[in-house]
């Protein structure tokens, strides 16, 4: 009974664990530069209640999305790969049109004036960073809202969470958003694209307390396990050339306090430890598996 | 919040808001704190605590994908149409805490989020039959969002959770914890009783007719019930749950409706039906055929026969005739035949008259009148997507 009632009060941050996939024996190309782009991360950051409600916070969520952006920026540096924002590419993009708009817009011309001759930028629109004619906004949401279908199938079928590990993806991972994702390249100038999720569910003290509580029900041989705080967290690097998924990693467990730089360093180190480094690198970590 | 389930991770506060379904709202405090930098989007509120700001962070999460969803109709007319109604209803200033989006799904629907999200079902377009009615439904809305129901049921779903949980550790707690979550539902009624009520007096102020809000909930109980008929089931009109969780259309709130239209009742008789069915007018083929793939016939056929009142068009006709030709009962396909028939008489040139006479002919056994039809069809619409299907099951090679 006294065991039982130790084992339950475990911390559950101890057991942060990853596991990670790659494309069989996937490098990145030794041949020519590599530029990832980094999509916008999907953090958030609340807090649990004591009935178990999510409670999002906004403070915690900025700060967790710029610790974990910096930490990255960092790990990237540290690997001597070039990092960019999709999120600033666009908004540059954005903050350029609006220019060029404010420039162009309509001079009313005198009567006595002949008519304003227009400027070349103002004759054509302003082009669009990349082939797609559409909207580079748009195409970023499309092929964010496509990634999250696929990753639904990853975690699905490679981590059976929420269903069943398919047996006809066990011994491969072959996932892929298409060849069209290499817009998103041209967009960025960039030939990988990172995708982020995060989701860190702190236990309020109420929650702490439901926790102790169901615990000691056990010395009375009513055990009543309540869930701690949730912490997991997702990576996928994208080849944008082809649109396959070549490295996907989840996190699961705190493993430091995304809310603070050192601690997303810490969440960074390990959650990228296992990206696929150029042939012949030393890995940071341990080899990433290829199955 | 109905449909943020868009968002995979959204946290079961919003699962349970989504109670709140079918009108979720709420801004911040009634007397407006003018924030320092306030946006130009929310001019009037700003989120007061870190549970409000909590949630509309949550929600702008929300909208970012739903901005460039495809389902979203950006027809510039149609969404002029629909802001002017809202900002006639709750005034110039309060319109412009508003983010107005279309969205094609032809459920009965319209939500609004805290931060000020508006989303506007097609489907509700579809069975609002004048402007007043509509506005009935915006104003509803918009008084969710100025009472701040979301994070009033948000933070009452915590509190009562809270108790539930500490409860459920306690033996024979469990029925407690059982009136908890009936109250959380009781909170949310209340609400939608306040919204009712600040609905009604936006719309008299504007100068509709107010007794058009109580229509819309009683159009939509007859529409139930030729369901359940069609369906040979239960009407589920005064059934809580799905779709109208905390909405029920009851007989009750009818009742309270007409009498608060009794007491205010706006200006008689002033619907602007002209308006709407012209503002509609490009759009509600489309929103027709949706409601027609529900295949729900009870609803589709009362809609139908409800927008017919002032006579049956050949639009109206066309819908009418893909219904049965779709339901294909005994009888069915030969009345299709009828209305497609009826409309090209009424002087519809619509290329898919032709093309659904020809399908049902066909079935029908008359081989050779539905191919002429179907050729007739290839040649009104040379570009058609189908064409190759249809110019096979006409005869002619593709």
């Amino acid at each position: 009974m006294g065991a039982m009632c130790a084992t339950v009060l475990q911390p559950v941050a101890a057991m942060a664990g990853t596991k990670d996939f790659a494309l069989q024996g996937y490098a990145l190309p030794a041949d020519k530069p590599v530029t990832i782009v980094l999509m916008r991360p999907d953090v958030s950051v609340g807090e649990l209640t004591a009935g178990g409600l999510p409670q999002p916070n906004a403070d915690w969520t900025k700060s967790a999305r710029e610790q974990i952006e910096k930490a990255l920026t960092a790990e990237m540096s540290e690997r001597q790969l070039n990092f960019s924002s999709m999120e600033q590419r666009i908004s540059d993009y954005n903050q350029q049109k609006a220019a060029v708009a404010q420039r162009c817009a309509a001079v009313p011309a005198e009567a006595a004036v002949p008519a304003p001759t227009i400027p070349a930028e103002c004759a054509a629109p302003v082009p669009a960073p990349a082939s797609a004619d559409a909207d580079p906004e748009l195409t970023v949401s499309e092929y964010n809202a496509l990634h999250g279908a696929v990753v639904q199938a990853v975690l699905a079928h490679k981590y059976g969470m929420g269903a069943g590990k398919l047996p006809t993806k066990k011994e491969n991972f072959s996932y892929t958003l298409g060849p069209g994702a290499g817009t998103l390249g041209q967009l960025a100038g960039a030939n990988y694209g990172l995708f982020v999720m995060t989701n860190d569910q702190f236990a309020s003290d109420g929650r702490k307390a439901m926790q102790v509580m169901g615990a000691l029900g056990c010395i009375i041989g009513a055990c009543m396990i309540v869930r701690g705080g949730v912490h997991v967290a997702y990576v996928s690097l994208v080849e944008l050339d082809s649109g396959n998924i070549v490295w996907f990693n989840v996190l699961r467990g705190s493993d430091g306090d995304v809310r603070e730089a050192e601690g997303a360093r810490t969440m960074v180190r390990s959650i990228m430890a296992g990206m696929p480094t150029r042939p012949g690198e030393l890995r940071t970590a341990a080899v990433a598996k290829s199955r | 919040m109905a449909r943020l389930e868009t968002r995979g991770r959204l946290a079961a506060a919003m699962a349970m808001l989504a109670l709140a379904q079918p009108a979720a709202a709420e801004p911040p405090a009634v007397p407006p704190t003018p924030a320092p930098a306030a946006t130009a989007e929310y001019q009037l509120y700003q989120p007061q605590d870190a549970d409000e700001r909590g949630l509309w962070m949550t929600v702008d999460e929300a909208e970012r994908s739903l901005r460039n969803s495809p389902s979203v109709i950006r027809d510039p007319a149609l969404n002029a149409y629909v802001r002017g109604v809202l900002c006639k209803t709750v005034g110039a200033d309060r319109c412009r805490n508003v983010r107005l989006y279309i969205v094609r799904t032809p459920q009965f629907n319209a939500t609004m989020a805290p931060n000020g999200m508006m989303e506007v079902w097609s489907g509700l377009l579809l069975r609002t039959q004048n402007e007043a009615q509509l506005a009935a439904v915006l104003g509803h809305e918009y008084t969710h969002f100025e009472k701040r129901h979301t994070v009033k049921l948000f933070r009452d779903i915590k509190a009562k959770t809270d108790a539930a949980s500490f409860l459920s550790l306690i033996p024979y707690a469990g029925i407690a914890g059982l009136a908890m979550v009936s109250s959380v539902f009781g909170f949310s009624r209340d609400m939608e009783r306040e919204a009712d009520t600040g609905g009604l007096a936006k719309m008299a102020d504007a100068g509709y007719d107010t007794r058009e809000a109580a229509t819309v909930w009683e159009r939509l109980r007859e529409e139930m019930d030729a369901t359940a008929v069609a369906r040979n089931t239960k009407s589920r009109k005064d059934k809580n749950g799905g779709l109208f969780a905390t909405h029920p259309p009851s007989a009750e709130r009818v009742e309270n409706l007409r009498a608060a239209a009794a007491a205010n009742p706006g200006v008689a008789g002033a619907n602007d039906a002209e308006a709407y069915r012209h503002a509609l007018a490009p759009l509600w083929p489309a929103f027709v055929d949706d409601q027609l793939k529900l295949n729900d016939f009870g609803a589709s056929e009362y809609l139908l026969t409800s927008l017919a009142s002032a006579g049956w068009t050949p639009a109206l006709l066309y819908a009418r005739g893909e219904l049965y030709r779709r339901r294909a009962l005994p009888g069915d396909l030969e009345k299709a035949v009828g209305f497609y028939g009826e409309a090209v008489a009424a002087g519809g040139t619509m290329p898919e008259l032709w093309r659904g006479r020809g399908m049902a002919l066909q079935k029908l056994g008359q081989a050779d009148a539905g191919r002429a039809d179907l050729r007739e069809y290839l040649r009104r619409a040379p570009s058609a997507p189908d064409k190759p299907m249809i110019a096979m099951l006409a005869g002619e090679g593709s």
